[in-house]
């Protein structure tokens, strides 16, 4: 379909098919690094508590969140982008 | 009535309906080794999500998840943070290995693999080392459900006689319904765990302490900060180190993707978009770890000093005096944690053992019919083999599972290869692959080699990436037209298309 070729070229910060896998793999690669070493060093502490739990294992939670938030941004886009099969 | 009775009933209602749900959703598949297998690729969503949540729904996760937070306060997070990275690879590898399955018939991981680096000897050690490690894994979560029913029934029910009387209603139903009876009954179980453990990891926290926040706080003012602060504590006590940690997250996360059980429930979904959504919703079972490990946090205070840390769930359990309708329920989730690993294990093993192990080897290739016969002999001859470990288990096996997480990593460059990189060839595969277990082995024999404190997967890991990668470079590439194959199994998208 040669339209969605211009409206590519409309929009330039479009999500693109190759736009957000490449946004997906970097915001999974800061988690890889926040939940291991240098990332969760910087929020390793028993406190604060955040809702109750500490630090630590709310930052292990958030990254849970962050990382589900992603890969369902990225499988809306790919439905978007890829044909059914 | 009586305690006893209550418990037996609700636990024995329980095993019913697992036995219901796993035989009769399967009346409707194929009796093709296709079907056996793969459930003729019709899993849908619903299914696919219990059944890649239940790799976590494990004896380990119920038992070993609030032993780890208790004895080792927040090396338990580890658990939660490898999940988190390691299902990402499955997004991208699993519909690549559906669509070459159902164009190609592929049940297995060493199916895909042998193919595409023409090689039946890889398949065969594949098959081989996946039974290796399957029997001790399967061993361990029928020790996990003969020892809660032992200690919640108070020594009422024999360790042997729950252990045997779980796993002959999951022999039976992965007998008669393979891949589909497995789905079905790890949807029920599932969804009875989740329910077990929110109601159980909130419930504790409040009816201890008055609340979560409350329990932490009591946890740090008895002094034991320390614990609470990542990395944790080691298995002896002593603080855990960052070399340690990060290394077992990554190992662990780089695995979690290519355990064969696991990566060819790839073959089961319905659609390559279904089966990426069940991975996309993967998270939402990772939470449910959560009241899993407050469980453990909440007897830090109370119950100090509780030898093995892993019975610290059914102890807090007994000390609390509660109804015998809730020690039943929560009987039955132990054995659902159980039971929906085990079954996955069981159908795996003798799947892979008789797939990839011995059909290469047959000189006269084996009919459909016959083909599924044998491997369910051999879910029989597995689930024995396993049994027998499990009533007379000593340390070793443990070990030999333990020591297995840093070996099943090594297969991952070869995955990876295989959809991405046109020029990895087969001696580049065989070479990184053997010589990345063999490098882990090394370390696990020998960890006081290691140059640094680091988990000998990553040694492995090293050596198999070089290896990959080096003689892959120097060999003859590939024929083409194979590799072309594998590589273009992704999907294809809608601008291309309009290029073309």
């Amino acid at each position: 379909m040669p339209q969605q070729n211009v409206s590519d070229r409309k929009h330039p910060f479009a999500f693109t098919f190759r736009r957000s896998r490449i946004a997906f793999v970097i915001v999974m690669l800061l988690a890889t690094i926040a939940v291991i070493w240098p990332g969760y060093a910087l929020f390793s502490s028993a406190t604060p508590l955040i809702l109750g739990f500490p630090l630590s294992f709310a930052w292990i939670i958030f990254w849970v969140i962050v990382s589900f938030s992603a890969m369902m941004a990225l499988y809306i886009s790919d439905s978007n982008h890829e044909e059914a099969d | 009535m009586e305690t006893g009775t209550i418990i037996l009933i609700i636990v024995g209602l329980y095993l019913l309906v697992s036995l219901l749900t796993g035989i009769i959703p399967a009346l409707t598949i194929s009796s093709s080794v296709s079907g056996y297998v793969a459930g003729d690729r019709s899993m849908n969503v619903f299914i696919l999500y219990f059944v890649i949540g239940a790799s976590i729904f494990s004896s380990f996760a119920f038992l070993g998840g609030p032993g780890w937070a208790y004895s080792r306060g927040a090396a338990a997070f580890y658990i939660i943070a490898y999940g988190v990275i390691g299902i990402v690879p499955l997004y991208f590898f699993g519909p690549r290995a559906w669509r070459l399955g159902k164009k190609y018939g592929y049940v297995t991981q060493a199916e895909l693999l042998a193919d595409r680096f023409d090689s039946k000897f890889l398949s065969v050690m594949l098959g081989a080392l996946s039974v290796v490690v399957f029997i001790p894994y399967l061993t361990l979560q029928m020790v996990g459900a003969g020892y809660v029913l032992n200690v919640i029934s108070e020594g009422l029910i024999p360790y042997w006689a729950g252990a045997g009387a779980t796993y002959i209603i999951v022999l039976i139903y992965v007998y008669f319904s393979g891949v589909m009876g497995v789905g079905w009954s790890n949807a029920f179980q599932g969804m009875f765990m989740m329910v077990m453990a929110w109601a159980l990891g909130i419930y504790l926290p409040y009816v201890l302490y008055g609340g979560i926040g409350e329990m932490f706080t009591t946890i740090m003012d008895a002094g034991h900060e320390a614990m609470l602060q990542a990395p944790g504590l080691t298995a002896g006590g002593s603080e855990w180190n960052w070399w340690g940690y990060s290394s077992a997250v990554l190992v662990s996360a780089i695995g979690f993707s290519v355990w064969p059980h696991f990566f060819m429930r790839s073959f089961a979904a319905k659609s390559a978009k279904s089966l990426r959504l069940s991975v996309v919703l993967y998270p939402t079972f990772l939470i449910f770890l959560v009241p899993i490990l407050l469980i453990g946090f909440s007897a830090i205070v109370l119950f100090p000093d509780v030898v093995p840390a892993d019975s610290i769930l059914p102890y807090i359990l007994m000390q609390l005096d509660l109804p015998a309708i809730v020690i039943g329920l929560f009987c039955a989730g132990a054995l659902a944690a159980s039971m929906s690993s085990g079954d996955a294990i069981l159908h795996s093993a003798a799947s892979v053992g008789v797939r990839d192990g011995i059909r290469p080897l047959l000189k006269n290739p084996l009919s459909d019919k016959n083909e599924r016969l044998l491997i369910q002999i051999s879910v029989l001859v597995i689930g024995l083999i396993a049994y027998l470990f499990a009533v007379v288990i000593d340390v070793s096996i443990v070990a030999l599972l333990l020591g297995s997480y840093g070996g099943v990593a090594q297969i991952f460059p070869v995955i990876f290869a295989m959809f991405y990189w046109r020029r990895a060839t087969k001696a580049g595969a065989l070479a990184g692959l053997f010589g990345g277990i063999a490098v882990n082995t090394l370390f696990l024999m020998f960890p006081e080699i290691k140059p640094l404190p680091m988990h000998e997967g990553m040694y492995g890991l090293a050596a198999n990436v070089i290896l990959l990668i080096g003689i892959s470079l120097v060999t003859k590439p590939d024929d083409p037209e194979r590799v072309e194959k594998f590589l273009k199994s992704g999907a294809s998208s809608k601008v291309f298309r309009g290029r073309s």
